[in-house]
């Protein structure tokens, strides 16, 4: 078979620059146990720059994950412990006066960091919410009169815990919207557990070695950028994503008033792009129909907004891509 | 004395002169005119009595109350509502009576007074008399009696027979109904002949196939939609033979599918991964295979529909036969 000359070296391109996402799940498989989904969404949004938002019931590694993803790589790594008192000034820094200069100083705040662990972001107010996500979307922040550039890759996984809802500031939705990925996580399996109990119980708890820099995530970046997407995919993705507005234009009817808004264009952007760092993980130079499918629920799950009826029968936003994936015809 | 007598006459004939030319001008501007369409008619025969008044649109005149005679002895049947014209400067207002009578004689109508005001001066004006003649019928005892006009039809609708015609209808209905089930039994056969079997899906898969193959698609460097239409017609055609529904499935998902029914016959496995992975090469990686995996492809089609379709049994097939043959 002689295949296009551009993919095929795009594949052999991908084959060597990915080398290091078998070394990642390695490494990271010495601390966590379990959870290959977790540690794949994880790796999508740190190659597809895209934030990602973590939630699950405590106890289920969710900051260890992000700690030891972080722990990987040779970066900047700050953890935000989000409370009802916290001020964004706290999170971005602020302007401090220096007796010794005669002068206000910037003091940069916990923000300037390649990784951001957003602990429990829906236990702060708005006020700070709106702080971090907007230094998401703007990879800057402003002090005082000075605007300045976030690091480079600037990643930031916030964790919410979908229990406890008292005394919680839940994120309005244009807010979630601007997390690429929503992972949900689940508990682990009867024999992860076994092999968490004894790695807890063991004398020394393993730790993740440094095996990357901050300049081979950039380069894979923009690799990731140059996976071929064939039209066929592209309509694919706007299928399902217009699937999510128009129901009944889908055979979905049903759907209609349990589906109160569908997915933006930014949720298309995050599919297609998803896309594209989920074959490179899987070490391929060209997207597939799989790689749409295995992103769709990270990447929709948060940006479907249900009607009190889809509520009120219990449907939740699985349940609806899921219908979506089984109508929609595969290329 | 004589000059004495002569003023005197002279101031007669000017006070004559005086009082008949003192008619009110406006009285002279408004004509009056009333007309029957027939001065004589048969009894209980029908004309129109016509008043119409010409008058300046400035002048406002009344008419007289009319209700339902114009005299004793002449009815009013209908008073059409009142017309009114332009002609010139002046209104021309006409209005319609129908009327009729009953009783035979020689009947006058009398003359109505309008009402009307100009200037600020209220004065009438009269309508002449007219006179209406009601003939009768010379009548002989001696013979029967009968109707002076015959009996007069109103206009046909269907509404009035639309149950006579549904009921009509309906029954005709059963009649042919009940006649067409006699027919059958005489004739031995059953009253409602069994659906027609669908196809088959791999007589269809074959058949799509070899359209393919005849098409060149490939040789016209059309590859892309060479494969994809190889594996539409595979998955129309899973969906068909196994009711998966294969065309919402990825590749992977098919095989996975179709696992327990491909174990059997690795060979067959393996030829269909390759089928398929080479599509979605071809698909999604602007992959172009050379001419013989391309005949592969296509024949490993083949391969697996014709290794995995259920095939009528004979009895069945002579039974179709027949009943298309009876159709």
């Amino acid at each position: 078979m002689s295949e296009a000359v551009n993919i095929r070296e795009l594949n052999e391109r991908i084959q060597k620059e990915s080398s290091f996402v078998d070394l990642i799940q390695i490494e990271m498989g010495k601390v966590i146990v379990g959870q290959k989904q977790l540690i794949e969404s994880l790796l999508i949004g740190l190659l597809s720059d895209g934030h990602i938002l973590l939630e699950g019931v405590p106890g289920l590694a969710k900051t260890l994950a992000i700690k030891t993803l972080a722990d990987t790589i040779d970066a900047k790594f700050s953890r935000i412990q989000f409370t009802p008192d916290l001020l964004p000034a706290d999170l971005i820094g602020t302007m401090v006066y220096s007796q010794k200069e005669e002068n206000f100083l910037v003091k940069k705040g916990p923000i300037f960091a390649n990784f951001i662990l957003a602990d429990e972001i829906n236990r702060s107010p708005a006020k700070v919410q709106s702080a971090l996500l907007e230094a998401m979307q703007e990879k800057q922040v402003t002090i005082g009169t000075n605007t300045f550039e976030l690091g480079k890759p600037f990643l930031v996984l916030a964790t919410q815990n979908p229990i406890e809802q008292e005394g919680t500031y839940p994120l309005p939705e244009a807010q979630v919207d601007r997390f690429m990925l929503k992972v949900v996580i689940d508990y682990p399996k009867k024999e992860e557990e076994r092999g968490i109990i004894r790695q807890n119980l063991a004398k020394s708890f393993p730790t993740a070695s440094k095996i990357l820099r901050t300049e081979d995530i950039l380069k894979a970046r923009d690799v990731v950028k140059d996976v071929y997407m064939d039209e066929k995919i592209e309509k694919y993705i706007l299928d399902i994503i217009f699937a999510t507005r128009y129901p009944q234009d889908y055979n979905l009817s049903k759907f209609q008033n349990l589906i109160h808004y569908g997915g933006s264009p930014r949720a298309s952007i995050s599919l297609a792009m998803a896309s594209k760092a989920y074959a490179f993980i899987k070490r391929r130079g060209y997207v597939i129909p799989e790689d749409v499918r295995a992103v769709c629920y990270e990447v929709l799950r948060h940006r479907i907004g249900l009607t009190y009826e889809a509520e009120a029968e219990n449907i939740t936003t699985e349940n609806i891509i899921t219908e979506i994936l089984n109508t929609v015809e595969v290329p | 004395m004589l000059k004495g007598n002569c003023i005197n006459r002279f101031a007669i004939i000017s006070f004559i002169i005086l009082c008949v030319t003192d008619i009110p001008v406006s009285a002279q501007k408004i004509k009056l005119n009333t007309f029957l369409d027939t001065t004589s008619i048969l009894i209980g025969d029908q004309l129109h009595y016509t008043i119409e008044i010409e008058q300046p649109k400035k002048i406002s005149v009344s008419f007289p109350s009319i209700k339902d005679s114009l005299t004793s002895k002449i009815e009013i049947v209908k008073s059409e509502p009142t017309d009114t014209l332009v002609r010139g400067d002046n209104w021309l207002i006409r209005k319609k009576y129908l009327i009729t009578s009953f009783d035979s004689g020689s009947y006058t109508i009398p003359a109505f007074k309008f009402a009307f005001k100009f200037e600020n001066v209220n004065d009438t004006i009269s309508s002449s008399q007219l006179v209406l003649k009601v003939n009768t019928l010379p009548v002989d005892t001696a013979k029967e009696i009968i109707d002076i006009k015959p009996t007069m039809n109103t206009p046909f609708s269907f509404s009035e027979i639309k149950w006579e015609l549904l009921t009509g209808f309906v029954i005709l209905l059963i009649i042919g109904l009940a006649i067409w089930i006699f027919m059958r039994f005489r004739k031995n056969k059953p009253l409602f002949s069994p659906k027609k079997p669908q196809e088959p899906p791999h007589i269809t898969a074959l058949r799509e196939l070899d359209l393919l193959r005849s098409e060149k698609l490939w040789q016209g460097n059309q590859i892309k939609l060479y494969h994809t239409r190889i594996t539409d017609i595979l998955r129309q055609y899973i969906t068909g033979r196994y009711g998966i529904y294969a065309m919402e499935l990825t590749s992977d998902e098919i095989l996975h599918a179709l696992s327990s029914e491909l174990n059997t016959d690795m060979e067959l496995k393996m030829s269909f991964s390759k089928l398929l992975s080479l599509a979605d090469l071809v698909k999604f990686a602007k992959a172009e295979p050379l001419p013989d995996e391309n005949e592969i492809s296509l024949l490993s089609a083949y391969t697996f529909v014709n290794r995995t379709k259920i095939e009528l049994s004979n009895t069945n097939t002579d039974n179709n036969k027949e009943l298309n043959n009876q159709e």
